[in-house]
């Protein structure tokens, strides 16, 4: 009896399981069908399952017609300088936040909370400004600046100094570190886990930056993946065929990246953190 | 060579002062204890010998050279956590030689070092580990570890056994008076157990509100305590105390109260004459505590009668609380004789050993500055 009652209720819970992993797959796989449609018959009504002839010069004109290698080099570039940027930043402003006292301490933080409180689009244009007259519009630069401090980060983070006990960083002013050194040799090593999620949070963040890119960047061959994909979506009319196959080209880098991190991404996401 | 001076140290937080005019010489090689209630600033003396909290007041001199101003590292002290505060993320290699390798020391004399204090310690299998996969014990004794490899000549200790169970607390506290005599080096040591402090202590300081109540060898202490809040502190059970009227009869001095007589032996009656209080405090710890009934002498003088509340059997005593009227004594007597709650007993008092302290402040009449013995 016991064990029937069990698998009826594995039964139902996998039933729930499956079904919500379906719903999550049905527009990626759609994607792929779509992507391998002639663009007649990606706009019928009513919509044909599995395409007629797999069309697979989609992917190879929409590779052709697009920069996709400046693509690439933009995104990884965009991603590895703005995870850089704010994981360096947020963890020293952090620390400071969290152990050093110095007058104003408390008012700064608050000006630091409040900007997470403000929409983003609301900085574009200042934003923008900056960067135009720094002289470095339509460029790489352009794309990762903004990008490389985060109140979100240095929220996040600070939350992780204030749960490490004061006395290790007394035991390590005992043993002759300095400021710095206490840092390096021990803030940042029981932060980690705050490190690898504010990293895969800036990194997803960055990925998937449409619009700033294209408000300061204007070449093509200056945009990371998904702005220089929008690109395919005209004004007048889209080709979904080749903006699928395009999508397509643009997401396993990050696919692979999920593969190879999936433990780290999700215990960041969950942020199950603090216990090292 | 490191003898530890506190010169009128004093520590405030705004306008709370925590320590008041803390004036201590600490010999070199001596151990030393700081016992006290919690929240009397023992911690907060210990952390400003170590600079991890700045003198609000007053000198500090460690083997001669005045150290206010000095960072801790320069200070030539360790110092071992209550909670051990070894790093999670290192092995117990690497807690123990980090203070080493930020010295830049060789290699070799880091491992050399390492595995010298590992094997004092006899944490060598242990080398591996992260201190979540070590016993509260083997923590401990990591902690020690890491402040032994860098030879300080002054060791702080801030209540390091107080998160083990009790039968590692003894083990321990044996461990770390061996590691005293072996080491050789100045200790400091905090603790609020007055039982840990008798039995490490070259000398112990008791505290409370932040004023030293005393300074003295374990046994000045306990023999001759300055006022009865030492009294109170230092001894386990603790000294009775009650209050009393003094009286003079045909020569002689007695303290007495609604249920207890006591004559006063010459000595202390000289002394509490001249000192002219009428109403007393008198102290007699349970140990100078006896049962009538078990004395062969003829000649006693029953001091209360009383009817026995409460018996402890503790092994090789027996403690008896005593109902006498409205005092409640507690008694220490060898174990042998069977006691009942609701037995009716006659308690006779060592008055040699009587305690007898101000009405007004709780000074001891008998003994320092008041009395005539220090
Ligand atoms: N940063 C601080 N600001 C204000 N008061 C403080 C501060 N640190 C400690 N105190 C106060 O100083 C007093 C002494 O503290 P301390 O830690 O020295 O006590 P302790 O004798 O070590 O007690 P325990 O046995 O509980 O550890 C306490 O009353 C405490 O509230
Ligand atoms: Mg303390």
């Amino acid at each position: 009896m016991q064990f029937k009652t069990s698998t009826k209720k594995h039964l139902a819970v996998h039933a729930a399981l499956i079904l919500g992993a379906v719903t999550m797959l049905v527009p990626f796989l759609w994607m792929v069908i779509t992507s391998l449609k002639t663009l007649a018959e990606s706009t019928m009504v009513p919509p044909t399952l599995w395409p007629e002839t797999l069309q697979w010069s989609n992917y190879a004109d929409v590779w052709n017609s697009l920069p996709f290698a400046a693509f690439y080099a933009n995104t990884f570039g965009m991603i590895l300088f703005r995870v850089i940027g704010s994981v360096f930043f947020s963890a020293t402003a952090a620390y400071a936040f969290a152990r050093i006292e110095f007058p104003g301490r408390n008012v700064l933080f608050g000006l630091v909370l409040v900007t997470m409180m403000i929409p983003g689009q609301l900085f574009l244009i200042p934003q923008y400004e900056i960067v135009a007259r720094l002289g470095a519009v339509d460029s790489l630069f352009a794309l990762v600046l903004p990008g490389i401090v985060s109140a979100f980060g240095t929220f996040l983070l600070r939350q992780f100094f204030l749960g490490i006990p004061k006395e290790l960083e007394e035991a390590a002013v005992l043993d002759g570190c300095s400021r710095w050194q206490i840092f390096w040799h021990v803030m940042l090593p029981l932060t980690r886990s705050g490190l690898i999620a504010l990293s895969i949070f800036t990194a997803l963040f960055a990925w998937k930056d449409l619009m700033w890119p294209l408000i300061v960047n204007t070449s093509l061959d200056k945009m990371p993946l998904a702005s220089g994909l929008a690109s395919l979506q005209g004004q007048y009319s889209t080709n979904f065929p080749q903006l699928m196959a395009g999508s397509m080209i643009a997401i396993w880098p990050m696919l692979i990246l999920f593969v190879l991190f999936q433990k780290q991404f999700i215990q960041g996401v969950a942020g199950t953190g603090s216990k090292n | 060579m490191a003898e530890v001076k506190l010169s009128h140290i004093k520590k405030s937080y705004g306008d709370v002062e925590i320590v008041k005019d803390f004036d201590l010489d600490i010999r070199d090689k001596e151990f030393m204890v700081f016992v006290g209630p919690s929240g009397c600033g023992k911690s907060t003396t210990l952390r400003m010998i170590a600079g991890l909290e700045d003198i609000t007041g007053g000198d500090l001199l460690i083997g001669g050279r005045r150290v206010n101003n000095v960072s801790p590292k320069d200070r030539d002290i360790a110092m071992v956590f209550q909670n051990y505060a070894l790093y999670p993320h290192m092995t117990v290699y690497e807690n123990m030689a980090f203070s080493l390798k930020l010295r830049h020391l060789a290699k070799g004399e880091i491992q050399k070092k390492v595995g010298e204090a590992a094997r004092v310690l006899q944490l060598e299998s242990l080398l591996g580990r992260k201190p979540k996969e070590l016993s509260g014990g083997q923590r401990q004794r990591v902690a020690m570890g890491r402040a032994l490899v860098r030879n300080p000549s002054v060791f702080l200790l801030d209540e390091p056994l107080s998160n083990l169970d009790a039968k590692l607390r003894v083990s321990m506290r044996t461990e770390i008076a061996r590691l005293h005599q072996r080491l050789q080096t100045t200790m400091i040591y905090v603790t609020h157990d007055q039982t840990e402090a008798m039995t490490l202590g070259d000398r112990i300081v008791v505290m409370n509100d932040g004023i030293i109540q005393q300074c003295g060898t374990p046994m000045e202490l306990y023999q001759h305590p300055v006022n009865q809040f030492v009294a109170g502190f230092i001894g386990n059970p603790p000294m009775n105390f009650f209050s009393v009227e003094l009286m003079e009869n045909e020569g002689r001095l007695f303290a007495s109260s609604e249920s207890i007589l006591i004559e006063v032996p010459q000595q202390q009656a000289d002394i509490l004459r001249a000192a002219g209080e009428k109403e007393i405090v008198f102290g007699i710890r349970p140990e100078a505590i006896h049962d009538a009934a078990m004395l062969l002498s003829e000649n006693i003088d029953i001091a209360a009668r009383g009817t026995v509340e409460v018996v402890e059997l503790l092994g090789a005593e027996t403690l008896l609380h005593v109902r006498c009227g409205r005092e409640l004594i507690v008694a220490s007597m060898p174990s042998g004789k069977s006691y009942h709650p609701g037995d009716t007993i006659e308690l006779v008092f060592t008055t040699d050993r009587m305690h007898a302290f101000r009405k007004a402040d709780g000074r001891s009449l008998l003994y320092g500055k008041l009395g005539g013995a220090a």
